[in-house]
């Protein structure tokens, strides 16, 4: 019998046997895979809702001036005027709308699965959401209730922060991506690039927001900010649903039906050190172009310090100083003429250097988490790597890793700023929870820090609250405050000059991540949820 | 023959009464098309299940079908697809698993096992290609269609595909 005739058999012989179950089974099993859906339908939009209502009240309370230091600490202002239950209800509530989406995620995942692929699908992604929502929310409410006994100080609690973001961060990631039997599982692989693509994404994200959401801001840096972020994260979950899962089955799986494994390794390689540098490079940009931009156009470190001269001078003239470098702040040696003004210099002075921002950044730290966890995922979990590949891929990625922190350096070091403060001076801060403004930084000079922009402070009201810090006005002058320790030192140097107000703002980028940190929660959610289902699952095993 | 082609409305667009076209599709299709996926995958049982699979997600989603409406070339691209993302699958799962648990599923009943494991040493796009050709007995211009290639690519698998049957099957071709 010919081939073409054995065939034509063959499938006669199926077509004649095969006899077609009830139809109702077929119902059954659509709407099994519509509710599925539907669940998932639900959930993203509930994530994306929570989320919505977080950053709006986040940016709301930034618009406001009170967004605080952490922003999933309680608005300080707001809270102490409400008492200890909305103190609480502050602090608690973003942390709601983090943990709710969560839980509808997990409520949303498919039930328990018959096959071992699904069970780890949805197991392993709800226990790493969960335990490492659940540090970050233990370590959170600690950090609460040291903040409501008084046990605080600015390090600590930055510290603190910082650390448990990241302890929370690296559980999610070792719990989600490191089960011991799917080590080999190309799943693994395919879910570490996305969960790469997206911290890349939220990197980008989280510039682009905290630059729109400046209280400063225009319009137009809104609009484009907003749009941009909505872009970044369309953009990323298409990336996910439409190369996610093919990125294994269809490219490398097809290059393999062509027996060419060597190409497909180096196909695979090229793939992932392309996704790599194009983060890396375009989160870099991003960066700079943003710091470029907010050296440019926005005021400087240390906004406006007025200084007001006693004597005949009525009203006091109040001199502008244009940069906040450190030469033009310098109040040392001989009497400087600044815009026409003569002003005699303190015969002593405190440096006080600004760092206005930690290097342990926890949304870039992730980004380089997840850009060594992505690069280990794929070239040293790929069997199909040889030993010189797997070296050299290594390498790219460690160079890049470099860039990134290079560049993460760069900014820090970019962000080093100094003013002097003369002692006796009453050096306002304005935000509350400050990091690196630390009082050993001063010499003889005191620090009141208000948590609220001081532009928002009536005068009664700073004076108010001056007077309760311990602060007393000095001589006849009710516009000049000192604090009772730095009154004999500072006193003779106050007849003469006395820096009055030091304005100290905030670079936007100091801003905390918990945005950032929010859309980390969201972009691994959405990766969970985009990861279509493994080999295997079919409708009725939901 | 299925109904192909009598679906649409005379706008193009589905008919309202689609699940019942779908049904009567599986009804009067569904032997040929478990015929066709158990050419490409080896295994009636594991067509079978992919068959009713994919007339659950059309059920479940009648979007997926074109403005055309006509169901049974839709399901005829979907059974071929997916038998194809089947054994993709199916071979990643062995390549990382390292064992051989993959898609071991006992037959219903004997077919032709010399031929079928011959197919099944085919490339995947040759198995394709041998399942449509004697699935209906599709043109070779039908089968571009239905896998989106070239009617020179078709030919090239085919002949490739019957070349490997004959070679491994010691037919001497007439």
């Amino acid at each position: 019998m010919m081939i073409e005739e054995r065939l034509r058999d063959v499938v006669d012989s199926v077509d004649q046997r095969s006899v077609a179950r009830p139809w109702s089974e077929v119902e059954a099993r659509s709407n099994a895979i519509r509710r599925r859906e539907q669940r998932a339908q639900r959930a993203i939009v509930g994530v994306a809702l929570a989320g919505f209502a977080f950053a709006l009240s986040r940016g709301l309370a930034y618009q406001r001036g009170l967004a605080p230091a952490d922003a999933l600490s309680p608005p300080v202002d707001a809270a102490a005027e409400s008492g200890a239950f909305g103190r609480l209800a502050g602090g608690l509530l973003p942390w709601l709308l983090v943990v709710g989406p969560v839980v509808v995620v997990w409520l949303a995942s498919p039930r328990p699965m018959r096959t071992p692929w699904l069970a780890w699908r949805s197991s392993r992604v709800v226990r790493a959401l969960v335990c490492g929502t659940l540090i970050a929310s233990v370590s959170q409410l600690g950090l609460l209730v040291a903040k409501s006994a008084g046990v605080w100080s600015v390090w600590f609690g930055a510290g603190v922060a910082h650390a448990s973001w990241t302890i929370a961060s690296l559980t999610m990631i070792l719990v989600f991506v490191l089960p011991v039997r799917e080590l080999r599982d190309s799943q693994f692989a395919t879910t570490a690039l996305l969960a790469l693509a997206a911290l890349f994404g939220v990197g980008l994200a989280q510039t682009v927001t905290t630059e729109a959401l400046r209280p400063d801001a225009s319009a137009g840096v809104l609009v484009t900010g907003v749009g941009a972020l909505f872009a970044i994260l369309a953009v990323g979950v298409w990336l996910a649903a439409r190369f996610g899962w093919r990125l294994e089955w269809d490219l490398v799986g097809r290059i393999r039906d062509l027996t060419v494994r060597r190409r497909a390794a180096c196909f695979g390689g090229i793939v992932a050190v392309l996704l790599m540098t194009s983060g890396a490079v375009l989160g870099a940009i991003t960066v700079n172009a943003m710091h470029e931009v907010t050296e440019r156009s926005d005021p400087p470190v240390v906004d406006v310090p007025r200084l007001t001269l006693l004597g005949d001078q009525d009203p006091p003239l109040v001199v502008r100083w244009p940069s906040e470098r450190e030469e033009d702040l310098e109040l040392r040696g001989e009497p400087v003429e600044r815009n026409g003004v003569i002003v005699d210099q303190t015969p002593s002075s405190a440096r006080l250097d600004l760092v206005d921002r930690s290097p342990l950044n926890g949304a870039r730290s992730l980004v380089w988490l997840g850009l060594l966890v992505g690069l280990w995922a794929t070239v040293i979990n790929r069997p199909v790597f040889g030993g010189r590949s797997r070296l050299i891929i290594a390498s790219v990625g460690l160079s890049l890793v470099t860039l990134v922190a290079t560049a993460e350096w760069r900014s820090t070091v970019h962000a080093v700023d100094s003013i002097v403060a003369p002692p006796g001076s009453a050096i306002v801060a304005d935000w509350a929870g400050w990091t690196p403004l630390t009082e050993s930084a001063f010499d003889g000079a005191a620090v009141l820090r208000l948590e609220q922009p001081l532009d928002d402070l009536s005068d009664t009201a700073l004076k108010n609250r001056l007077r309760s810090a311990g602060w007393q006005a000095f001589g006849e002058s009710p516009e000049i405050w000192v604090t009772s320790p730095s009154m004999a030192t500072g006193r003779a140097w106050v007849e003469a000059v006395t820096v009055d107000l030091i304005r100290i703002q905030p670079r936007s980028d100091d801003d905390d991540d918990g945005f950032s940190r929010l859309v980390i929660l969201l972009g691994l959610a959405l990766v969970a949820l985009s990861v279509p289902p493994y080999p295997g699952e079919t409708a009725d095993q939901e | 023959m299925n109904i192909l082609g009598e679906v649409s409305d005379s706008d193009g667009s589905v008919a309202a009464s689609t699940p019942t076209i779908v049904q009567r599709v599986y009804e009067n299709d569904y032997g040929r098309l478990v015929a066709l996926s158990t050419l490409i995958i080896g295994s009636s049982a594991v067509a079978e299940e992919l068959v009713q699979d994919v007339f659950a997600r059309l059920l479940a989603k009648p979007h997926l079908l074109r403005a055309d409406g006509n169901v049974g070339a839709y399901v005829t691209k979907a059974v071929a697809n997916q038998s194809r993302s089947r054994l993709r699958r199916a071979a990643l799962e062995r390549r990382h698993r390292r064992t051989a648990e993959v898609i071991a599923t006992p037959e219903l009943a004997p077919i032709d096992d010399e031929l079928l494991a011959a197919v099944r040493a085919l490339p995947v796009r040759q198995r394709q290609v041998v399942a449509l050709r004697f699935y209906d007995d599709r043109s070779v211009d039908q089968i571009a269609t239905t896998l989106g290639v070239s009617s020179g690519t078709v030919k090239t698998h085919l002949h490739r595909a019957l070349a490997t049957l004959r070679r491994t099957l010691q037919e001497v071709p007439e």
